[in-house]
């Protein structure tokens, strides 16, 4: 990228500065400072110059909005339209969500379409697929997230919306394929509209058991569920954006952020050659692909981080798969989140300056969207007061500073630049530790992966317990004066019980023949994607979408998934 | 912290159905307490009707799983079952992570009646420490109809199973180098069952063959060839089979006076570890605290004499002293 | 002779909460000192208790994050004192709780709280272990 030239001035600046350094009387010398390292383990010099990029190659860096897009997607970008804001919330029932969303939209949080997200988090119960009435679901319901189970559920909560705009999205995990079936049931029986107009986020995350302590399917069946849930909406809903590229679970969990792009890049990949096999073109599949990535206060590593991801999505898929729709070969970081992992619950209000340099971070990388997470998030379900300021976060990097005016101003930056070519070599070199092992599928099902996660979080925690790794107010600079107590929300139990009424009341008022039967045919339709894979690629969707039709809760579709296709741990 | 009771007063919970009685007995006898004598005399005669399982196989080959539906499978059907599983203790900690429960407990959970009791090694050098024999007949006397032992599976502790046992499982799964494994004299002689689990994986049919070969071979004339039995424990395949085999094999070896010899072996077994225990308590107990042991060491280092022949002028020393203390008693 | 008693652990958190790390790091924290950890997950509370009664456990040490916390304590100590070991088995709770949350649970009869970012590990196995 440079000159013979300009390298050589380069190398005789260095060596005059030596120069000067050896004249000088040895206690005016400055000691070398100690080499930092960043999260992904990449060894840091205390400055960088033409001569660490000189042999990158130009067209790898290339211009915002061309491939491999490493400088971002579009060639121009915040100046014409903000970042959206893509936070997600829930808690309660369906009322109470409905209220933060409109408190929300009082605060001027918008996303696409001008309007309020319907990013939803939903409670423990149903995203274990789990109705409120159920006897493992007693005290849960409602506490993390929001309880959805039936399809006056969906109707409580979108009726009176413009779904057509809506940017919708049920973190569904396991259960994704029950609950959008219930959204597709609302959508045709209630509303009377036509699915193709909608755009939703199913939000898969069958492969969770690689980083989280919890039941799942069985990883082949994990992907085949994925294979569903990407070909149905392929079907019937073209604008939607089934594929999720998940990092940020997996830096929640203690994934380095290399380690998070190279699982989470490996599991695209497995999900994508599943649905070739199903006959979906990965034209068409990867570009109705989103990213999720974690973005932690390591704010050049997550810059580098983004744009490596970005080049390496588009290289990727064009080599590999021969993909040439632009669409597909933009890497779109529609939600990315701020670390949760990274927040203390001692002086939370200091959770407001890391979550501002995370979202700077972002920014810079030139992400579409963004899930900013509030400063009481270590210890409880948002609170409005703490929501606010997440709002008034975006708005005040958005409108009020420089920051949008120019669309990747970090490029050129040798440091930038460095690092993000070093950070596409580490997560390649962890891609490729996967197949000379045997496969992301055999790394999966040995535990392996799950194993690198602990590992990584072991190291971590061991490094805040040591104090090696600064919280401050935590394990430095700690005051041991009584804290304020911050308002923090926790659900009420009448929710709960209002909650379990409900669905008993439904569960009686419905033709529970036409339930049975509908749910016997997701049984069938369930043990054949098991048995006749992938031929028979395609058929559960539809049953489920008719047992939502004919009245079935979320917790009955699930149940019959989980008991005919194996549930449990199978992650080594 | 907790809550005194009588020795006699938890026997008679025990026999009236307490479960946490019959906990705190295993406590008791696991460690060996001074009460465990007056223990046993009180719960001995109550035992003897369980029929004791055994089983062993190397780590990830999905015991724990296979052991858990059995369980239920045999609860479901109204019988009464008991679990011991054992983990290995660090020999230099003497903790434990005592992890197979959680891999039952998927199925079990509290809808049942099955005792589960996790125990350490505690010590045993890759075997079944004594106490496990105590805790089995604990748990015989508590009125189970069948006790299954799960061991660490790890060379010694299998030999180990056989003794304890009535008949023994051995679970393989394909992928672990098990076809190797199998061929080792050891395995074989072990299984009276061979259970191949995880039986939908690649490779598994041409290991159930490899398998049946090598039992074939290593059964000698006239004995009973163990049967393979395939099963995918995950998603209960497999386990009715396992049940119906297990039946098959305890009749026969009931026709056969096998099972007879089997238990009189184990009582001789039992017998000759509490003998060993003891003799080996005052041994520790010898060469640490008595002079003349010390001296006769340094005899041998200083003075240059035999070991072998000071050993034998030491073992002299030391049953006299083992008299002495016993009858001191 | 000799008695070979040792300090028995249950540790244990609800199968719908996915938060392990601290988890983990503790149960080998206190198999390093000693102790026989026993490691369950439960689908429902009563489970606990089947579980602390049958491994005569000393100590119960349940980590909360996402959801359960109250309903799931006060639960458990409710059944324990119906089968009357409440007094025989230390309780101990850790994990995402705020201080009124945390006079509550001590009010009801937990044996110590430990908050987030409050204390080491260290110290809830010295707490475990005395």
């Amino acid at each position: 990228m440079f000159t013979d030239d300009t390298l050589k001035k380069k190398q005789l600046l260095d060596e005059q500065l030596m120069a000067a350094m050896k004249a000088m009387p040895a206690e005016a010398v400055p000691p070398p400072p100690p080499p930092a390292t960043n999260l992904s383990g990449i060894t840091l010099k205390p400055s960088y110059g033409p001569d660490d990029i000189k042999d990158l190659d130009f067209q790898d860096v290339g211009i915002p909005g061309n491939f491999p897009f490493t400088r971002g997607n579009y060639p121009f970008h915040y100046q014409v339209e903000p970042m959206l804001m893509n936070q997600g919330y829930g808690f309660a029932t369906t009322e109470e969500t409905r209220e933060r969303r409109e408190f929300l939209q009082s605060l001027g949080s918008v996303s696409q379409g001008g309007l309020v997200t319907a990013v939803m988090t939903l409670d423990l119960p149903t995203q274990r697929g789990l109705d409120p009435d159920h006897p493992a679901a007693k005290g849960k319901v409602g506490e993390c997230g929001c309880s959805f189970s039936t399809i006056d559920d969906f109707a409580e909560y979108f009726d009176g919306l413009d779904i057509t705009k809506l940017f919708t999205a049920l973190l569904a995990i396991d259960n994704a394929l029950p609950i959008n079936a219930l959204f597709a049931a609302y959508i045709l029986d209630r509303r009377k509209e036509n699915l193709a107009d909608m755009w939703n986020l199913p939000c898969n995350l069958f492969h969770h058991q690689q980083f989280w302590d919890a039941a799942g399917y069985p990883p082949k069946t994990a992907l085949k569920m994925s294979t569903e849930l990407i070909k149905w909406h392929a079907d019937n809903m073209p604008l939607a954006c089934p594929g999720a590229f998940d990092g940020y679970n997996l830096g929640e969990s203690g994934a380095t952020p290399a380690m998070e792009v190279a699982f989470a890049m490996a599991h695209t990949i497995a999900a994508v050659e599943e649905c070739q096999k199903v006959g979906l073109d990965p034209n068409d599949v990867v570009a109705k692909y989103l990213g999720h990535p974690h973005v932690s206060q390591n704010f050049f590593e997550e810059v580098a981080k983004l744009r490596a991801t970005r080049r390496l999505w588009a290289k990727i898929f064009a080599q590999r798969f021969g993909v040439t729709n632009p669409d597909a070969l933009r890497h779109k970081i529609i939600i990315a989140q701020t670390a949760g992992n990274e927040l203390t619950a001692q002086e939370i209000y200091n959770n407001i300056i890391r979550v501002t340099v995370m979202t700077m971070a972002g920014m810079m990388a030139d992400i579409e969207g963004m899930w900013v997470v509030s400063y009481d998030e270590a210890i409880s379900i948002p609170t409005e007061e703490a929501v606010k300021v997440c709002v008034r976060t975006y708005q005040i990097l958005q409108e009020e500073t420089d920051l949008p005016h120019v669309t990747d101003p970090l490029g050129g930056s040798y440091y930038v630049e460095w690092l993000t070519n070093q950070m596409e070599q580490e997560i390649l070199k962890i891609m490729d530790q996967m197949d000379q092992m045997g496969g992301y599928l055999k790394c999966w099902e040995s535990g392996w992966i799950r194993g690198q996660v602990q590992e990584a979080a072991a190291k971590r925690f061991d490094k805040i317990q040591s104090g090696e790794l600064v919280k401050v107010g935590v394990n430095k600079y700690r005051v041991e004066e009584a804290n304020p107590e911050p308002n923090i929300y926790r659900r009420p139990i009448e929710i709960e019980e209002k909650a379990i009424e409900r669905i008993k009341k439904y569960k009686a008022n419905r033709d529970q023949e036409k339930v049975k039967a509908a749910l016997e045919n997701v049984k069938i339709a369930a043990i054949k994607v098991d048995k006749e894979w992938p031929s028979s690629g395609g058929v559960l969707m539809p049953a489920l979408v008719e047992a939502a039709r004919a009245g079935a809760t979320a917790g009955e579709m699930s149940k019959v998934m989980q008991e005919n296709l194996g549930y449990g741990y199978f992650s080594g | 912290m907790k809550t005194k009771q009588s020795s006699a007063d938890l026997v008679r919970d025990m026999l009236n159905g307490s479960v946490r009685a019959t906990a705190r007995l295993i406590t008791l006898v696991e460690a060996n307490d001074s009460s465990v004598p007056e223990i046993m005399k009180q719960v001995y005669p109550h035992s003897g009707k369980a029929y004791v399982i055994g089983f062993t196989g190397a780590p990830g080959a999905g015991k724990s799983t296979v052991v858990g539906k059995l369980a239920r499978l045999l609860d479901q059907s109204g019988k009464k079952v008991a679990i011991i599983a054992i983990d290995p203790s660090s020999p230099f900690t003497g903790g434990a992570l005592l992890g197979d429960r959680i891999r039952m407990m998927e199925d079990l959970g509290t809808k049942q009646n099955v005792f589960i009791r996790s125990l350490g090694s505690r010590g045993e050098m890759g075997g079944l420490s004594e106490a496990t024999y105590r805790v089995a007949n604990v748990l015989d006397a508590f009125g189970k109809d069948y006790i299954f032992v799960e061991t660490v599976g790890a060379g010694q502790a299998e030999i180990e199973v056989t003794k304890l046992a009535d008949s023994v499982v051995v679970v393989l799964s394909p992928g672990m180098g098990d076809e190797i494994q199998a061929m080792k004299a050891g395995t074989m002689e072990i299984g009276d069952i061979v259970v191949l689990n995880k039986a939908d994986q690649a490779g598994a049919d041409m290991l159930a063959s490899s398998l049946k070969v090598a039992l074939h071979w290593a059964t000698k004339n006239g004995e009973r060839e163990p049967v393979l039995v395939k099963t995918i424990a995950v998603q209960q395949k497999g386990i009715e089979e396992l049940w119906k085999e297990l039946e098959v094999y305890r009749d026969y070896s009931i026709e056969n006076g096998q099972l007879k010899q089997r238990r009189e072996k184990r009582i001789r077994i039992e017998i000759c570890k509490i003998m060993e225990d003891k003799i080996m308590r005052y041994l520790d107990k010898f060469t640490s605290d008595s002079k003349e042991f010390d001296q006769g060491i340094k005899e041998v280092s200083i003075d240059n004499k035999n070991p072998s022949q000071q050993a034998e002028v030491l073992l002299e020393t030391f049953l006299s002293y083992l008299k002495q203390q016993e009858n001191l008693k | 002779m000799e008695t070979k008693m040792k300090k028995r652990i249950l540790v244990t958190k609800s199968d719908q909460d996915a938060h392990e790390v601290s988890v983990r790091y503790l149960t080998q924290l206190l198999r390093d000192k000693g102790m026989e950890v026993i490691f369950t997950r439960y689908s429902i509370i009563d489970e606990v208790v089947k579980t602390a009664v049958e491994e005569d456990v000393d100590v119960i040490a349940m980590s909360f994050y996402s959801a359960g916390l109250v309903y799931d304590t006060t639960r458990l100590m409710e059944l324990m004192s119906e089968q009357g070991i409440k007094g025989d088995i230390k309780v101990v709770i850790g994990g995402t709780i705020s201080e009124p949350e945390k006079r509550e649970l001590l009010k009801i009869g937990v044996d110590e709280v430990f908050m987030p970012g409050v204390g080491t590990l260290q110290d809830v196995v010295e707490c475990v272990n005395a």
